[in-house]
Parts: C-alpha cells; sequence; structure tokens
C-alpha cells in the first residue's frame, strides 16, 4: 500500500501528543496558554507605560500593542530555544528503542511554541482592532516573514542544541539564564532609545531585539524597519541550517548512549 | 549474496564506564572540575557473522553480554567503535514492544502513537485498528487509558500493533511469552504463520521458545567470545557456562 507520508505522520502524532499531555487534568488547559503573556503585559502595562509612551509618542492604546506585541515575539523565541534544546533529551525513551529520523522529535518539540504564538497573536490582532490601531496588509506580511525567520533562526539553533545538551546538561542551566537576561536586554518594554549610545550595540548585535523592534514597527506604524537585517540573519540561518543538518545527522547516533 | 539479509563484519562497540564517581556534595565542591575517570567496556568485540534471509535466528547469553547492544546496533540506534553492517531487505528498527506508549492515553491513541513509530501512516492505522483491537481482545477497553491496563493488556496491545508493522527484518527483545495462555497461543501462531517468511533476530532468555524456533543461535560468551550453531548445542553451552 502506498503511504501517504509516515513521517508527516509521525511528526502530526508527536505534535497531538505534546499538546493534550501539556493540558491534561488541568482545570483552566490550553488558558494557561494566555495567562503568562497577560500577566507579564499587566505587570510591565502599570509599570512602564508612561516612559514608554514618553519616549515614542505613543497613546496608551498604541502602547499596550507595542508592549503586548514585545512580550508574544519575545516568549516564541523563548518557547523555540528551549523546547527545541529539551527536545531530544524529553525523547530519550523512545530514542533509544527505535530508529526514526530525530530531525522529527525536534520539530515537533518546538511545534509547541508555534500553537502557543498562533494564540498569543490573534489578541494581539484583536486587541490592535479594539484600540483603533489600523494594521495595514502589507507590513502584515513582513511581520509574518519576521516570524518564519524567527523559527528558521531557533529551528536551526535547536539541531546544534539539542545534541550539546545530551553531553553537556548544564547548558540547559545556562540557557535558562541567557533567556532571563535577554529578556531585559532585547528592549520588550521599553523602546531602544532610552539605552544610552555607547551601551546600544547590545541591541544591534541581539537578533532576538531587532525581530521584536521590527514586528513592532510594522504593527504600530505600518514601518518596514531593520528589513536589511532580518534578510541577513535569514542567509545566517539558512546556512546555520544545512551546517546544522549534517552536524546532527552525524552526531545524533554517537551521543545515543549518553542520555 | 542475495540470500543474505544482515551482514556483520568485526563489530566492536565500547562503552566508557566511570570508575570514581563524584557521589557527595562536597565532591563537587572540593574538585569541581576534576575529570571522572573512565575504563572502556567491551560490550562486543569483533564480531563476525550473517543472517540469512527468512532465518530465525536467535541470540543468547548472560545479562550484560552485549546482546541488546547488537540489537541496537542492527538497528541503528547506536554506532559501532568500528566494523560494518549491511542490511538487506526493509526493516522497520524498533526493538522493543509498545514503543511510545504514553500510558495516559487511551488504547485507542496508542495504536496511532505506537503505529507511527513503526512507520505506518495514519490513514493504514485507521484501517486496521478494528483488527488491532480484535487481535488484542481489547476492544471493549479501547477508550480506557493505559495505565489502567494490566500488563498483560499492555503487552498483547503492543504486540499487536508490532505485527502490523511492514518489515522484512523483525528485531525482538524478549517479547514472547506475554500475556495468558490463551494469548500466548496465539503468538505462537503468528510466530508459526511467520516462520520461513521473515527474517527474525530474536533475543530472549526464554529458551524454550529459541529452541522452538531458532535455526540457528549466537551465544555470546565471557570476555566477547561467542559462538553460532544449531540451537540445543548452543543453550547447553550457555547452561554449562553460565551455571560452572
Amino acid at each position: 500500500m502506498v503511504t501517504l507520508n509516515p513521517k508527516f505522520d509521525l511528526y502530526y502524532e508527536l505534535v497531538k501528543t505534546n499538546f493534550k499531555m501539556k493540558y491534561r487534568g488541568s482545570v483552566l488547559g490550553f488558558l494557561w496558554v494566555l495567562m503568562k503573556p497577560f500577566l507579564m503585559f499587566c505587570v510591565l502595562f502599570i509599570a512602564f507605560s508612561g516612559m514608554g509612551r514618553q519616549n515614542n509618542g505613543l497613546s496608551s492604546q498604541q502602547y499596550a500593542v507595542y508592549l503586548l506585541t514585545g512580550l508574544v515575539t519575545f516568549y516564541y523565541i523563548n518557547d523555540g530555544i528551549l523546547l527545541g534544546m529539551n527536545s531530544l533529551l524529553d525523547r530519550a525513551g523512545v530514542i533509544l528503542k527505535v530508529n526514526f529520523d530525530r530531525k522529527i522529535a525536534v520539530l515537533s518539540g518546538m511545534t509547541l511554541g508555534l500553537i502557543n504564538l498562533l494564540v498569543n497573536f490573534s489578541i494581539v490582532l484583536l486587541m490592535a482592532l479594539v484600540f483603533g490601531v489600523h494594521i495595514q496588509i502589507i507590513p502584515f506580511l513582513y511581520v509574518i516573514g519576521i516570524f518564519l525567520s524567527i523559527t528558521l533562526f531557533t529551528f536551526s539553533i535547536s539541531l546544534f542544541s539539542s545534541i550539546l545538551l545530551i553531553r553537556f546538561r548544564d547548558l540547559s542551566h545556562i540557557v535558562d539564564l541567557g533567556m532571563q537576561l535577554l529578556f531585559y536586554a532585547s528592549a520588550v518594554f521599553y523602546p531602544i532609545d532610552i539605552i544610552p549610545e555607547k551601551w546600544r550595540f547590545v541591541i544591534y548585535y541581539n537578533p532576538f531585539a531587532i525581530f521584536i523592534d521590527a514586528i513592532r514597527q510594522a504593527l504600530v506604524w505600518g514601518n518596514f524597519e531593520h528589513y536589511k537585517y532580518v534578510i541577513l540573519v535569514t542567509c545566517f540561518s539558512l546556512i546555520m541550517l544545512v551546517i546544522g543538518i549534517k552536524v546532527f545527522d552525524k552526531n545524533v547516533k554517537k551521543i545515543a548512549e549518553y542520555f | 549474496m542475495d540470500d543474505i539479509a544482515i551482514n556483520i563484519k568485526n563489530l566492536s562497540k565500547s562503552f566508557k564506564i566511570p570508575i570514581s564517581r563524584k557521589i557527595h556534595l562536597r565532591d563537587y565542591f572540593s574538585n569541581p572540575f576534576e575529570r571522572t575517570q573512565y575504563r572502556h567496556f567491551n560490550a562486543i568485540k569483533d564480531l563476525n557473522f550473517s543472517i540469512k534471509k527468512n532465518e530465525f535466528f536467535s541470540v543468547i547469553g548472560r545479562n550484560g553480554a552485549g546482546k541488546s547492544t547488537l540489537l541496537k546496533i542492527i538497528a541503528g540506534i547506536y554506532e559501532p567503535d568500528k566494523g560494518s553492517i549491511e542490511i538487506n531487505g526493509k526493516m522497520v528498527p524498533f526493538i522493543e514492544l509498545g514503543v511510545g506508549f504514553n500510558t495516559e492515553l487511551s488504547g485507542r491513541e496508542n495504536i496511532f502513537l505506537n503505529g507511527v513509530f513503526l512507520g505506518l501512516s495514519r490513514k493504514e492505522i485507521g484501517e486496521s485498528i478494528d483488527e488491532i483491537l480484535d487481535f488484542a481482545e481489547l476492544r471493549d477497553f479501547a477508550e480506557v487509558p493505559v495505565k489502567n491496563y494490566s500488563s498483560g493488556m499492555q503487552v498483547r496491545l503492543a504486540f499487536s500493533v508490532a505485527i502490523k508493522a511492514r518489515s522484512e527484518i523483525l528485531l525482538l527483545d524478549e517479547v514472547l511469552a506475554v500475556g495468558d495462555e490463551s494469548f500466548q497461543r496465539k503468538c505462537f501462531a503468528y510466530f508459526d504463520s511467520i516462520l520461513g517468511k521473515k527474517t527474525i533476530v530474536y533475543v530472549s532468555h526464554d529458551l524454550k521458545s529459541v529452541s522452538r524456533y531458532s535455526n540457528r543461535v549466537l551465544y555470546l560468551g565471557e570476555n566477547n567470545t561467542y559462538t553460532i550453531g544449531e540451537a540445543d548445542k548452543m543453550i547447553e553451552k550457555y547452561l554449562n557456562e553460565a551455571i560452572h
């Protein structure tokens, strides 16, 4: 019999199981996806709305959209990095019993982050609609392009980090801490302009901050900010993807005994 | 070479075994960067043999003799240090029944989950799910979470999915002798029906089934020695060496 695509079906079942297991038995279930960005949003909005607005001339409604977009984007990057890194280790039991394309484990692990993004981002769009922030079609397509670029970037990093984590478990602590620091260094809740000139390189060398700023500028103002940078990072990710797949396939069997 | 299913040449695999482990917390603080010392443990050394097409080939030996390691290398889960493996024919590389089972999920959901790991498409699983449930005698329990199954029921479910895998070569690590008497008979009937039609590499401590089915047996002995021969002779050798 001709199989439709067993690899895709494996991916599909893994995603379904991940999803079911994550929200199984919890009263609020899938609402938890919204809870984290929403509560963070409330706290940051109350604390920083004054500062955010002064520097950008945003109304408080605009600042709300601006802030929530930043949070949602940051959480997508954060999910991608952490879920991707842990994807192999989380599946250790299966990996030692059956040989299948391990990249499916990485992809299916990261898909949970994508589902979260879709839900969170629809809230952003809803909020923009309610608060009268007009989102134009072309900049919106640009935003989708940036999200694709982020996905490519986090996936190609995960091809390395998921393997490395098996041999070097400290990585999990390092990355946890790193992502927390990056949250404050990525201009999520404040405009880039308030950073003193001599420290601004921290932002320019941080693709996350640029991604976040580009998405926000496109949504709130309809600007095509940082497009050269986004293209550069996308090209870099593509190269990393090609090398990453080679490195991953070559090493994934060698680390089997270290699970 | 057309009648060879698996050809193994000069196969070696060793593992690093830590000698001095850091046990107490203070070991980490007093010398956090001290490297743990390792020795090499040869699980398999210079193994040479080939398995014919449609042969029932068993592997026996004491715990730690390298049986499961060998199976994992054939499946491609471990990479050998040296040597080569050639595989002719379609092989679904699973070595245990019920791979991917999630005990929180229902029997039906687990059939899908397990099935996709065995390379089946969701469509095919959907088409044969009634057959699988009937063979497992679990139709009434299809919607019950597998954690509430008895261990016999779990194995029955797993076995019933596994025989759906389209594989000319089967790798089986301790899978027979499961379930109750009537299900065991069903399993044996299944084995009788595929005997001579599929290549089976069978690792087991159940010497009765080894002796009943095997064309040849590989006995992995002490110090990486190995012998291949007729089932009953190998079992005798194993029993002699293992007990004395």
